[in-house]
């Protein structure tokens, strides 16, 4: 193999080409996501986390280019804390999501991000936001983003319903995300799912030979 | 009290640890107009005494308690154009917190900004302190109801009730006397009006109108003024209570 070759061309920028999804469900939300981050053709970190911290019962999905979400993620989460500390009780969702949003919207010539924020909160329960390209703010009872996203729409649309219990919502996610990655090139790798309650967070790891679809 | 060389600057203290010109600036409040702010078991409410200096004056305009936000109200004693610029901050503060963080800023943030801005002007020596006690009502869902008091120092506290201006004295009497946590807002105009009325002696020559607003679970937890028909009501009985004070000593 020549390594030369790779080291000396042009490397594609790194994206979250990527499979995410969160979904709402009686006394919570399930958020999954694949672990592809890739460089062109080149799988820059096949067992990446998508599922970024931005407060204790906050967390957002990236897609798009890995370094402006994470570089956004992370004044997000360093304006959350401050916000938090002098509020003296957990932020809203909404808050989390307006501050994202004003990122997304000012500087929407010079980035390419698209973003889910998923939480809990306790004014209004578990709670998403889509925050596409442009800046705008959706909440959604569920959503899916990423390229692998467009693959799973249809079984997304047939599968869903509303309030679930955990088990179902946590198999629907599952096997949504699973299906994306069988057919998305630049999603792939493992699973991480994570559960929001009002009570805990619980981070699940599956491993590619426990992924229903492959 | 004397300064002798240590009160020409806020930026200076005194031997014994004083800050004179911020002493000065809250003695400008003391010889102003009475304000009151009072929680009751459903509500807040702000209450202020007008002088009115001239009889070419326009009624029930001039205000002294402004609205910051739709349910945040803020009432001024003191040096009225001070107070307005403090006001002016907080109105700012009020709604870029709005802005930024989806949600309406919280009496005990909102203080915060106040204060620590008020404190600021009694740092440097090329400006003044305000010559302004700042009252700040409010209701959020998940605080209830907040009052606090920002001094000219930069000190704020939060109150069940508190007072400043020159009638302050008796409305602290009154406020030791009567558990306002147990009347409801509408219960307690008459007595709110009781205590602007004995605040008043202090001015006595002058003509005054009294201005009251409040925050109730009954007004849709809005900031507003009190109907003029009950402040009358109010201040009508508040005189009689005060006749029967006076028999009985």
């Amino acid at each position: 193999m020549n390594y030369t070759d790779i080291l000396t061309s042009k490397f594609e920028p790194e994206t979250t080409g990527t499979t995410i999804m969160a979904v709402i469900y009686d006394g919570g939300l399930i958020i999954g996501a694949d672990s592809r981050t890739s460089s062109g053709q080149f799988v820059a970190d096949r067992c990446a986390d998508k599922i970024d911290y931005v407060h204790d019962r906050i967390f957002c999905l990236r897609s798009g280019s890995a370094a402006d979400t994470q570089t956004i993620a992370k004044y997000v989460r360093y304006y959350i804390d401050a916000h938090a500390q002098e509020l003296g009780r957990l932020p809203a969702v909404a808050t989390a999501a307006n501050l994202f949003r004003n990122f997304l919207y000012e500087y929407k010539d010079s980035l390419s991000a698209a973003i889910i924020v998923a939480g809990w909160d306790p004014y209004k329960g578990p709670q998403i936001f889509t925050l596409p390209l442009g800046g705008s703010v959706i909440e959604q009872k569920w959503s899916i983003g990423g390229s692998g996203s467009t693959f799973i729409w249809g079984f997304c649309d047939s599968n869903y319903k509303e309030n679930m219990t955990l088990q179902e919502a946590r198999a629907f996610v599952l096997h949504a995300v699973a299906h994306a990655m069988y057919r998305d090139g630049s999603s792939g790798g493992i699973i991480r799912l994570l559960n929001v309650t009002k009570d805990k967070i619980e981070r699940e790891f599956i491993d590619y030979k426990d992924v229903p679809v492959k | 009290m004397s300064g002798s060389m240590y009160d020409l600057s806020v930026a200076t203290y005194s031997q014994e640890g004083r800050i004179y010109q911020v002493e000065y600036a809250t003695k400008a409040v003391e010889n102003s107009e009475t304000v009151i702010g009072v929680k009751c078991k459903d509500g807040v409410i702000l209450g202020a005494e007008k002088q009115k200096f001239s009889r070419l004056l326009e009624d029930n305009t001039n205000k002294r308690i402004y609205n910051i936000d739709l349910q945040t109200g803020m009432a001024i004693c003191g040096k009225l154009p001070d107070g307005r610029n403090i006001l002016q901050r907080a109105k700012a503060e009020s709604s870029q917190y709005q802005d930024m963080y989806a949600i309406p800023a919280s009496a005990h943030v909102l203080s915060d900004r106040v204060a620590q801005y008020v404190h600021a002007y009694t740092m440097y020596s090329g400006v003044r302190p305000f010559g302004s006690a700042t009252f700040i009502a409010s209701y959020n869902t998940f605080d209830g109801y907040e009052l606090y008091m920002i001094e000219p120092s930069g000190n704020k506290y939060a109150y069940h009730a508190c007072t400043h201006g020159k009638g302050r004295a008796v409305c602290k009497s009154e406020f030791e006397r009567r558990n306002f946590k147990d009347l409801t807002c509408q219960e307690a105009l008459v007595y709110i009006a009781k205590m602007l009325i004995l605040a008043h002696e202090e001015f006595k020559e002058k003509k005054y109108e009294y201005e009251m607003t409040w925050i109730t679970d009954n007004n849709g937890r809005k900031h507003q003024s009190v109907p003029q028909d009950l402040i009358n009501n109010a201040v009508q009985q508040a005189e009689q209570l005060i006749e029967q004070d006076q028999i009985g000593e």
